[in-house]
């Protein structure tokens, strides 16, 4: 056991001596470094022009001009109508045209409404912008109704009906109660007849979540408060999507599957994704981090952490390949033969190296991408991950997301240096080993995305599917739904369970193992 | 005196052909054994069994009493050695590199390392990189390293290699010492009979990949030293051909158009150049002709010219 110590030792100070290993880990941090610099100045000049140098009130300037604008043009459309129905002979019947101008004083009204309370137009964030809308629809309805020339019993039954609900609006909007407005909303729907009960709890639902997803006070109208209110709105409409997929039995995010009705993991996948997206909005979490563009934070650290893994593939590819053929070429390998040691000893000490600058690496590259990405944005943690199993949602933290999925990225190195380490051990020619490795490892990937775009069923068992542990597991169901529906529907993940990948990376790893010690221990050494 | 290093039976295959066949011998403690054989005789291939780079296909190696088949570690903690050419983590400096192989060890202290590489005379360049040392100074920090731990047996396959006059002298020096001082059994492979005639006691011949005899060195070159010539320029050749036939017939090793060769000692000389001149042959001059111990060697193991 001593010796075997004492041989790791050794291996370790070779490896740390290595001028190429220093210069590549330099290399990737400068990469690194420099990567975080320019995603800090392009992004923030995207975003500068994008938000920062509107202010929330030229916003609101903007805002009142356009309405301006439409309530100019509402009066120049009034004033026409009107010269319509002066010219129409006495008698003649009237309300269309009457409907037609009450509807331009109606909107001109709604228009004044908003300009006077400083509400953009599309505002997804104040409810009254929608509840001022339904107001006005309201108003027509009652005005149609009204120029009838007699009514019935029910038309006036409704008619007395609507009257109230326009006062129950207006001081509604007056005193803009929210809560009471999704009160209303609901008494809608369970009024409307032809919703099921099905639907009625549904919608009843989602208009529960609008409620806890409206933050309590609005923000002030800036440049953000707009994708704000864009989010909310993606993010109902993605639960009613999800929602709607478990009432109808057919997933209706990806458009391949919309003929098959679900099956039970189907299922319970659309059930976990719900529970999650409805976590996230509870708490505030945005449904995405990938894609939302203003996070520039976000989409720097995963580029660090990109570079720096690739860093470190082209470095344990390096060190492995040359682990064991490197000593046999220099002929070096004769001070260790030499030695009282087992040759399993000599494997073994040079497979824990091999693992110590895995784990290393991983730690400096984590320290560096967090650093770095703090550096330029801040250190302020961003919104966690969120995912669900079994119907409940569990949150993990920003810096602990991370740090498990650049540990789930880093499998695929291990098993790549491991790779060439057993062609090390074999060939003894450090550049066949190096460059198969390096080969596949760069092939790999692009072979995956061509046969996952053909659904080959046999591609299951290529070894580049199970590899992708960590967009399997922490990849966030929105985003992957959202970037599938991009890149044409399909997705680039296995279907088979994750617990058979991790089954296979083993018995892989097992083989090649085997593999490597075998042809070292028993193979003559010339 | 007592075998430390027993070697029976050994033999070994590269593919369908036999490169060691069926070779037994014994070192003993306290003594330089010479090893020696023409290229591609199989002294390297002997040495890397015994070290450990080969798998042994047949036979038995004993190390101090222990098998090494058996008890891997135990045997080879008593070996020391250098197999052809000293070879070094190059990026690291000579005493990084005895450090290291230093850990492998138990019981060598740092001490112990300034003493081996005083030993070797390495002291003012042991902290240079080993990419920076010639082949000579390879050699010495090898031997420093193959002496480290204090092993019994020394294996040292062409130690000479690379070294200059001054340097072989020494670790000939080194070599004694250790052989009759420290008891140390010495294991030296060479092709070269004039290098092993000043450092062994003992030698044995490879060829082949068989063992053609084993003795000490003073016999072999006694047998050596009984084979001496006499070059005989003589006119006409074809005449003193003729008179020599009948009585050194079988003692001729040569002739061109001017001279003779006779394997005879120098007691036989003036008989010779009798007979020559009583039969009418003249005579120009008689010189001796050293048969170097190469050529000895040549002889004993066949030539030697074909490395099969």
């Amino acid at each position: 056991m001593n010796k075997l110590f004492a041989l790791y030792v050794n291996e370790m100070i070779k490896t740390l001596r290595r001028l190429s290993a220093v210069l590549i880990l330099s290399i990737t941090l400068v990469a690194m470094i420099g990567f975080g610099v320019l995603m800090r100045f392009t992004l923030q000049a995207a975003s500068d022009y994008r938000s920062s140098d509107i202010s929330g009130e030229d916003i609101k300037e903007n805002n009142r001009q356009y309405i301006d604008s439409l309530i100019e043009m509402n009066g120049k459309k009034l004033f026409a109508l009107q010269e319509q129905i002066d010219a129409l002979p006495e008698g003649a019947d009237t309300s269309s045209l009457l409907i037609e101008k009450e509807r331009l004083d109606e909107d001109t009204a709604r228009l004044t409404f908003y300009r006077e309370n400083d509400i953009l137009l599309d505002d997804r964030l104040d409810f009254r912008f929608e509840a001022r809308e339904k107001l006005s629809s309201l108003k027509i309805d009652r005005f149609t109704l009204s120029q009838k020339p007699q009514l019935n019993e029910e038309e006036s039954g409704k008619l007395a009906a609507l009257d109230q609900k326009i006062a129950e609006l207006n001081d509604i909007i007056g005193r803009s109660d929210f809560p009471a407005y999704i009160n209303l909303l609901k008494r809608d729907i369970d009024a409307d007849a032809a919703l099921s009960s099905e639907d009625k709890t549904l919608e009843k639902e989602l208009l529960d979540l609008r409620v806890q997803m409206l933050p309590d006070p609005l923000p002030p109208i800036s440049a953000k408060y707009r994708s704000y209110g864009y989010n909310l709105e993606t993010a109902l409409s993605y639960l009613r999507t999800l929602k709607t997929s478990l009432k109808d039995d057919v997933d209706y995010r990806s458009p391949g599957s919309l003929i098959k009705p679900l099956d039970s993991k189907g299922r319970a996948q659309i059930q976990n994704d719900l529970a999650a997206a409805v976590y996230k909005v509870k708490n505030g979490i945005p449904l995405s981090n990938a894609l939302d563009s203003d996070n520039a934070s976000y989409i720097t650290l995963k580029g660090l952490m990109g570079i720096g893994t690739f860093g470190a593939v082209i470095l344990l590819i390096m060190l492995g390949g040359g682990a064991i053929s490197s000593e046999i070429t220099s002929g070096s390998i004769k001070s260790l033969i030499v030695a009282p040691v087992r040759r399993w000893k000599i494997v073994t000490a040079k497979l824990i190296a091999l693992v110590t600058v895995w784990i290393a690496s991983f730690l400096l590259i984590y320290a560096a991408s967090i650093a770095v990405n703090g550096l330029m944005y801040g250190f302020e943690p961003g919104s966690s991950f969120v995912y669900a199993v079994g119907g409940r949602a569990h949150e993990i933290r920003y810096y602990l997301y991370h740090f498990v999925y650049l540990l789930l990225s880093f499998v695929p190195i291990f098993v790549y240096f491991v790779f060439a380490f057993m062609l090390s051990a074999v060939t003894r020619n450090t550049a066949a080993s190096v460059g198969i490795s390096m080969g596949v490892y760069f092939a790999g990937s692009i072979v995956t995305t061509f046969l996952m775009q053909f659904k080959a069923r046999w591609a299951d068992f290529l070894p580049f599917v199970h590899m992708q542990l960590a967009d399997r597991l922490l990849m966030d169901s929105y985003t992957n739904y959202s970037a599938g529906s991009i890149l044409g529907g399909f997705n680039l993940t296995s279907d088979l369970p994750v617990l058979f990948s991790v089954i296979y990376l083993i018995v892989m790893l097992f083989c090649m193992l085997y593999t490597a010690y075998d042809s070292f221990c028993r193979r003559d050494i010339k | 005196m007592q075998a430390v290093l027993t070697i029976k039976g050994l033999s070994k295959s590269f593919g369908r052909r036999k490169v060691i066949d069926n070779i037994s011998f014994e070192v003993y403690a306290g003594e330089v054994f010479g090893f020696l054989g023409p290229n591609g005789a199989g002294k390297t291939t002997t040495i890397k069994m015994i070290m450990g780079f080969l798998s042994i296909d047949e036979g038995e190696v004993t190390i101090c009493g222990i098998d090494l088949k058996k008890n891997y570690e135990r045997a080879m903690a008593n070996i020391g050695g250098i197999v052809e050419n000293p070879e070094m983590y190059k990026d690291l400096s000579g005493l990084v590199n005895l450090r290291m192989y230093a850990r492998l060890h138990d019981g060598v202290t740092e001490e112990r390392i300034r003493e081996c590489v005083a030993m070797v005379g390495m002291q003012n360049r042991i902290n240079e990189k080993v990419k920076k040392y010639s082949l000579g100074m390879k050699q010495r920090v090898g031997l420093a390293q193959a002496i480290l731990h204090r092993p019994r047996v020394l294996i040292l396959d062409e130690p000479t290699n690379g070294l200059d006059p001054a340097g072989i002298r020494e670790l000939r020096d080194i070599l004694k010492r250790l052989a009759h001082e420290e008891q140390v059994a010495v294991f030296v492979s060479s092709h070269l009979l004039s290098e092993m005639e000043l450092m062994c006691d003992r030698v044995a011949i490879i060829h082949n990949g068989r063992i053609l005899g084993e003795k000490p060195i003073k016999e072999l070159l006694a047998q050596v030293a009984g084979k001496v010539m006499h070059r005989f320029s003589v006119r006409p050749v074809e005449r003193a051909l003729e008179v020599l036939a009948p009585q050194y017939g079988e003692l001729i090793r040569g002739q061109n158009q001017e001279s003779v060769d006779l394997e005879i000692g120098e007691d036989r000389v003036p008989e010779a150049a009798a007979l020559l001149a009583q039969n009418g042959v003249s005579i120009f001059g008689v010189s001796r002709l050293e048969q170097s111990l190469e050529e000895a060697f040549l002889n004993i193991t066949g030539g030697g010219n074909t490395i099969e």
